[in-house]
């Protein structure tokens, strides 16, 4: 099997580096990872994914014209933790990344382009809110985690958009993008010169950029919300539901946050996949149809895990999921669970595997909000 | 000798091999119903792998290997497409795991569908929770619309997801399976990469036998001639955003080039933030988030569509006239052009990183004549302003359709 060669350094300001070599590939890809998102602390909801837009602007203009200059293409996207700026091409890696670190460590705000960005953020929202499983999915945040930044969209809401300043955005940006809380990723076909070089320059723009500063430690406090069903008018046919359970902190089941993310989607993937006895006895009965969508996620404010699926009769389907997950294992479950467990690992190293061919995938690309 | 449609290429660059098995039919209602079902009940079970577990698992046991069946439209043809990507055997070295077993499954899948009457209706069910949660979205529900309006009087080309849901939902299995069996004769090719093509070819070979393989795949003409409708229509459904699509038609058929100045059009109005109408609707006029553009070359369409605030529909389809109009006259700004052109080549070598990308390469040298012998890297860097200018002047806008 292949192994990934990766080349990684920490400079003395706490910036890290990373180089993910995949020989052959046209694209040069090009990232910088800001460890601050829309769930962390900050005065209105919705500043971290304002932030991310108006990086972009800057005294001479849109810095996403630049790059199309030469070709490339740029973006960003907010997570709940994360804020990444990416870029890729197929030449001028030099220039792509000296734009990078420019549109990341070169901040312009003033009243005018903040009061111009703020209805394009408003349409991006009701974008999204015009769909029915934004709705489930908000619904579900809340009652998991209250009017917390967590519980709130990453985009945030009409009014705490409207209500973010230029003065906001200068303040959470400087408490958060320092040095120790960024991350820099390449991915492509580079030469073991071209990395050195790269890396010598990484270095001098990340010090030319971004302070060495300590980050700055706010507390973090896990919100709870009312943890109440609720039922949602729908103007459409949508028959969709979701669960929400709220985890505990993943430190007391494994080290690894990753691994215990990993093995609770398995583990809830086991009861309630479309390979599962329960999911069998669902379709017989005719209660479910299509398979459920389980996912497990953590962060800095709190962990959990979403269900969401499609049903006529969707209050009998989630008591049912309820009284599966509250089951205890019987020993008749072990020998299904074995050759599931064994099936799972086979796809977890299929994906790593995968992985390899997939340069956006590599760099964790295409998990938040653009 | 007999030509079997069976074409393997080398795959020097990626860990993951992929095949595919496309039929090719007519374009109608009734088949784009019956193959969205039939690729349905196929992607649940079939006759060797009788449950959606036992499929399931025997998928799973390969690696995941990822097998997506669907329709595809092309114009006036339906490609019904059986894509499978798995990990290149030499990367895992298990000796259970090889192309042999692999091709075996894939031709059990593919050429064995199961008629269990349970089957055809959760796949039903399936289909029909599908369509209600597509359609619950503003964006779908428009498209959908838009293209009923634009073939009102052709309703074979008006679907888009997945043909009449009622007739999907009124399928028997014995009319599934007379479905079935008439796509054996249909022509069919068989494309891939893999690392060792000519054992993947030889294996191919001996396991699908159809008689399709042996009939001609291309097709001469799969383009549809744009309907006149000249229509604006607007519905209300109090939804945040208001859709705004604006469908334009040709005047006159287009040859490849011409499909690729309507890619370069595409881009130069919609393809990147400095392009036209996104500087336009978004950025100075405020009113939307997204503006995009396609060239539909098999449609004779290029669509113009955008999620807008529902009080500026109006201004935001006065700049998109606006626009069409001044590239018509020639008024073009060319550093744009150049911007445009050169994402598009950034856009085509990146694609070549992909290995759907390149099957679906592939697929279209296979269907369409001389498509092969085009290069159209070549002909992106040639396009003029001129030539956006006359594309333009092709054009006529056909079709102005809202949901609010």
């Amino acid at each position: 099997m292949r192994v990934p060669q990766i080349i990684k350094r920490k400079y003395d300001s706490g910036f890290e580096a990373e180089f993910v070599l995949r020989p052959n590939f046209n694209q040069r890809f090009f990232g910088i990872i800001v460890d601050f998102g829309s769930s962390d602390p900050q005065r209105h909801a919705g500043t971290a994914h304002f932030l991310e837009h108006k990086l972009f602007a800057k005294e001479s203009g849109d810095l996403s014209h630049e790059f199309e200059k030469i070709g490339a293409d740029v973006n960003a996207f907010t997570s709940f933790n994360e804020t990444m700026f990416y870029c890729s091409g197929i030449s001028n890696n030099q220039t792509l990344i000296k734009l990078l670190f420019r549109l990341v460590g070169e901040p312009y705000f003033t009243e005018k382009n903040v009061a111009q960005e703020e209805p394009i953020i408003q349409q991006e929202l009701a974008m999204y809110q015009d769909e029915p499983n934004w709705a489930v999915n908000n619904t579900l945040m809340k009652q998991m985690f209250g009017d917390s930044n967590l519980g709130i969209d990453v985009a945030g809401t009409k009014e705490t958009i409207a209500a973010i300043t230029a003065q906001d955005l200068l303040e959470c940006y400087q408490q958060n993008y320092v040095a120790s809380k960024m991350h820099f990723i390449a991915c492509g076909d580079f030469s073991d010169y071209q990395v050195k070089t790269l890396l010598r320059l990484v270095g001098k723009l990340s010090e030319q950029y971004f302070k060495k500063q300590a980050a700055n430690k706010c507390k973090i406090v896990c919100a709870k919300g009312q943890l109440q069903s609720k039922v949602l008018v729908n103007k459409s046919e949508s028959n969709l539901f979701g669960i929400g359970l709220r985890l505990p902190n993943f430190k007391k089941v494994l080290s690894s946050r990753d691994l215990s993310q990993i093995m609770l989607e398995i583990m809830l993937e086991s009861k309630l996949s479309v390979t599962s006895p329960w999911f069998e006895r669902m379709r017989k009965h005719n209660l479910l149809s299509n398979s459920l969508q389980i996912s497990v996620n953590y962060t800095r404010e709190g962990n959990f895990a979403t269900i969401f699926g499609i049903s006529g009769q969707s209050k009998m389907v989630i008591q049912e999921i309820k009284d599966e997950l509250n089951k205890p294992l019987q020993a008749l479950d072990r020998v299904y669970l074995h050759k599931f467990y064994n099936l799972k690992k086979k796809e977890w190293l299929a994906q790593t595997i995968r992985s390899l061919d997939d340069t956006l995938l590599s760099c964790g690309v295409c998990r938040g909000k653009p | 000798m007999l030509t079997v449609n069976t074409s393997i290429k080398s795959n020097e660059k990626f860990t993951t091999a992929s095949l595919g098995c496309f039929l090719r039919l007519p374009l109608t209602k009734h088949n784009l119903a019956y193959a969205s079902l039939l690729s349905r009940m196929q992607t649940n079970a079939s006759l060797y792998f009788p449950s959606i577990r036992a499929q399931q698992e025997e998928l799973s046991q390969l690696y995941d290997l990822q097998l997506e069946i669907m329709p595809q439209l092309f114009g006036k043809e339906l490609l019904l497409s059986y894509v499978a990507n798995f990990v290149e055997p030499l990367e895992l070295l298990d000796p259970d795991y090889s192309y042999a077993k692999i091709v075996e499954d894939l031709a059990l899948i593919v050429q064995h569908p199961s008629f269990d009457p349970a089957l055809v209706s959760v796949s039903q069910k399936q289909l029909l929770a599908d369509y209600k949660e597509i359609v619950a979205e503003p964006s779908n529900y428009a498209l959908d619309r838009f293209f009923n309006i634009w073939y009102q009087d052709e309703p074979d080309y008006a679907e888009n997801f997945m043909g009449p849901i009622e007739e999907i939902t009124a399928a028997t299995s014995g009319q599934i399976q007379r479905f079935s069996d008439s796509l054996r004769s249909v022509p069919t090719t068989i494309i891939g990469l893999a690392r060792d093509p000519k054992s993947m070819n030889r294996l191919i070979r001996e396991e699908f036998k159809q008689a399709g393989l042996l009939k001609k795949f291309m097709t001469e003409d799969a383009t549809i001639i744009t309907p006149k409708r000249l229509v604006n229509k607007t519905e209300e459904k109090g939804n945040l955003q208001a859709q705004l699509m604006l469908g334009y038609g040709y005047r006159q058929k287009i040859d490849y080039y011409e499909q690729v100045i309507g890619m370069v059009l595409a881009q130069y109005l919609a393809g990147d933030p400095s392009s036209k109408l996104f500087t336009g609707i978004r950025e100075e006029l405020g009113a939307a988030y997204d503006v995009e553009a396609n060239n539909f070359a098999n449609n004779s369409l290029f669509l113009i569509n955008a999620g807008v605030a529902p009080d500026k529909s109006s201004q935001a389809e006065k700049i998109i006239r606006n626009e069409m109009a001044q590239i018509g006259e020639g008024k073009i700004d060319d550093d744009l052009l150049k911007k445009a052109k050169r994402a598009l080549v950034t856009v085509q070598k990146i694609g070549q990183d992909q290995p759907n990308w390149q099957l679906a390469q592939m697929l279209r040298e296979n269907l369409f004549p001389e498509y092969e012998n085009f290069d159209r890297l070549a002909a992106l860097k040639k396009v003029t302003a001129h030539q956006l200018q006359k594309f333009v002047q092709n054009l006529f806008l056909n079709e102005s359709y809202i949901l609010k």
